[in-house]
């Protein structure tokens, strides 16, 4: 790899070592689920390396653990990655990809690696990505490990507060993105929607409902309020 | 069924979420795609900040004003790392006031 290529790599991967202190809380609730759920530590880890994603692993791990209809199990994880088409898509429209890294890529693609990326614009390159991706790869990882090791000793009363550094990192992405008073309308429009949704319990259904009907209320509002960028 | 099966199967179906956007055949040009691809990430950013804080709504105080901080410093500065640095710092001061 050439030495450029090498700095966008480790600027990507740089790029989200703030989520790392996230990851450890999301590992030791997923890995205590798992383990009340009855999966070995060798299960538990390789579901960290093959599902790769958080929040489907807790879900898995839960429906495993209450023996759960195949069916159940497999529609659930499509609908909580669903949105992922939308990440490809819109990752498409800046970054160009070889038919290699378009059928590789996606396997470690994930909400964090995506915003990151986006956020950086112009700046942003396929090897971006892929820095951001192993850097959230290797820390969910080694994070699941430790966990799936030191059991309740790798539990700190400082866990309870970490997990807000999520939302706390999605929310600066955004405001990198917010450029206009049309774009501050939008996003307070999907931040209504998805208050409405997730108070009456459609939970990870929430982003796809909200796309659903955001992109089309910012379509037209881009009509009537005559934003040119549109 | 054997729970590594399970698993494989779920990978399998996730990996196939996480790759449709790639390899959908979109229209490059299209204005419409411009459009929604301008706003896409805007709405699931939005989405993805605000859903924990409404299932979690304790200490919702500390966390605004942690939030009002680091877009204050991303406007600033634009060092999102810091931003982020900051941000976490006020929310767990209040948060143990």
């Amino acid at each position: 790899m050439s030495i450029k290529k090498q700095a966008q790599f480790w600027r990507g991967f740089r790029a989200v070592m703030p989520l790392w202190l996230a990851s450890a809380p999301f590992a030791v609730v997923y890995v205590i689920a798992a383990q009340r759920a009855g999966l070995s530590a060798l299960e538990i880890q390789v579901m960290s390396l093959s599902v790769y994603s958080a929040a489907g692993q807790i879900a898995l791990v839960q429906l495993l653990g209450v023996n759960a209809p195949i069916v159940t199990i497999y529609m659930t994880m499509i609908l909580m990655h669903l949105h992922f088409l939308m990440y490809g898509l819109s990752l498409r429209k800046g970054l160009s990809f070889s038919r290699w890294e378009r059928f590789t890529l996606p396997f470690f693609l994930t909400d964090v690696a995506y915003g990151v990326t986006i956020s950086h614009g112009q700046k942003a390159s396929v090897i971006f990505l892929i820095g951001a991706e192993m850097s959230i790869f290797f820390i969910w990882n080694i994070s699941t490990g430790l966990a799936n090791l030191l059991g309740d000793k790798f539990v700190n009363p400082l866990w309870d507060h970490l997990d807000f550094i999520a939302p706390l990192t999605f929310f600066a992405l955004l405001v990198t993105l917010v450029k206009s008073r049309f774009d501050t309308l939008i996003a307070l429009v999907a931040i209504g929607l998805t208050a409405f949704f997730v108070t009456t319990g459609f939970g990870s259904m929430s982003i796809l409902l909200v796309c659903g009907l955001a992109v089309p209320i910012g379509i037209a509002g881009s009509r009537f309020f005559g934003d040119s960028r549109l | 069924m054997n729970t590594f099966w399970i698993i494989a199967g779920a990978t399998l179906l996730i990996y196939l979420c996480r790759v449709s956007g790639f390899i959908l055949p979109i229209a490059k040009q299209s204005r419409k795609w411009e459009q929604v691809l301008h706003l896409l990430p805007i709405i699931i950013f939005s989405v993805l900040f605000i859903s924990p804080l409404v299932r979690q709504p304790d200490l919702i105080l500390a966390k605004f004003l942690s939030l009002f901080v680091t877009a204050v410093i991303v406007w600033r500065t634009g060092q999102l790392g810091v931003a982020i640095f900051v941000g976490f710092v006020v929310f767990y001061v209040l948060s143990n006031v």
